[in-house]
């Protein structure tokens, strides 16, 4: 059964556990400077919708001012037919006084034109009708474009804050980088070329140890000789089984 | 048969005839102006005053009529069709539908007394 080493305790942190937690800070900076690109292209687009929404709403606008022209339209157009079926039952009534059979075709003839005219005044009630419906929908759509409208901006100024934040985070990643890398006095590259050479090292050692096992050489000696060697591989490392 | 000519028109939900020799014009309802202590009530129609009978709310149209050669204007009333129909002993038959005739001459009565107690009760 082979014995592994163990590398022994530190009282302080070691350079190499400080490299890693200064890799994991450059991992969360680069993190928060994506989330702050995605937050950038966010808003942008949150502005164009909120752009895209205020000319809908002011389209419905228009749409509504056209419709209240048009029912002023369709009411000058009732008032007209009203004269006109005055003008058609007017006509009947000469006829009327005229008599039978001399007076019976303008008596026709306003009866039909007024039988006409009730029938151009069912329409029009019934584009009013129409119309009025129409503008009911519209105000609807416009309520909820401006509800919409409401919402996109509330969205657009917490995705703002969201971006304070961001920064404040990166700021805060990068100020807290540079204190740690001050208080391991090394930078990160050389840190991780100490990590994978203490990797190796250790490698070595443990052939060693398997080869002082076969060979005649003890394993107490062998210890002493790489003892120093192995006092380089950081305490939490798990060591060879 | 013999057929009357003039004009239906409607009263609430009921039907009335006016004949030609009374019914001459309808126009679009003008203001009307009510005298104070008095039921009566007077309009300007083609540049005329004339005195105006009301039958019922206002219904958008002035019938103007000629009796006994004034002219008399009644208000409230639907003007429906002109025609020729038969005769009947009160007025005449629409569509098997017996319809009597506007006794302007009763109107015009009751007016006058309606508007004479109003005159009497006036201060």
């Amino acid at each position: 059964m082979s014995q592994g080493f163990d590398s022994g305790s530190k009282p302080e942190l070691s350079a190499l556990r400080g490299a890693r937690i200064l890799a994991t800070l450059d991992a969360a900076t680069s993190a928060a400077a994506r989330v702050t690109t995605e937050q950038r292209g966010a808003s942008a687009a949150l502005g164009r919708q909120q752009a895209e929404l205020e000319a809908v709403q002011e389209a419905g606008q228009r749409v509504g001012e056209r419709g209240r022209d048009l029912r002023n339209s369709l009411q000058l157009l009732r008032d007209s037919v009203d004269r006109a079926k005055l003008s058609a039952l007017n006509a009947g009534l000469e006829g009327a006084r005229l008599g039978d059979p001399v007076g019976k075709a303008l008596v026709v003839m306003g009866d039909e034109v007024r039988n006409l005219l009730a029938r151009a005044v069912d329409a029009l009630d019934e584009h009013t009708a129409l119309l009025v419906e129409v503008d009911r929908d519209r105000e609807r759509a416009h309520m909820d474009l401006a509800r919409s409208n409401d919402n996109t901006r509330q969205t657009s100024s917490a995705l703002g804050r969201c971006k304070e934040q961001s920064q404040l985070t990166t700021a805060l990643l990068a100020e807290m980088r540079t204190d740690l890398s001050e208080l391991f006095g090394t930078d990160v590259e050389a840190a991780r070329a100490l990590t994978e050479t203490a990797g190796q090292v250790k490698t070595i050692a443990n052939s060693l140890l398997d080869l002082a096992q076969r060979a005649p050489l003890g394993v107490r000696e062998l210890r002493e000789l790489l003892g120093p060697l192995l006092a380089l591989v950081p305490r939490d490392e798990e060591p060879p089984r | 048969m013999a057929s009357r000519a003039g004009l239906l028109v409607k009263r609430g939900g009921e039907r009335l005839f006016l004949s030609a020799r009374l019914a001459r014009h309808l126009v679009p309802l003008p203001r009307l102006t009510k005298f104070p202590w008095d039921s009566a009530q007077m309009a300007l129609v083609g540049g005329e005053l004339v005195a105006v009978v009301e039958f019922g709310p206002p219904s958008g149209v002035l019938v103007l009529c000629e009796h006994e050669g004034q002219a008399v204007a009644l208000s409230g009333l639907d003007a429906e069709q002109v025609g020729f129909w038969p005769a009947s002993d009160a007025g005449v038959r629409v569509d098997g539908v017996n319809v009597p005739a506007l006794d302007l001459g009763a109107v015009l009565g009751q007016f006058k007394n309606s508007a004479k107690t109003a005159k009497d009760a006036a201060p």
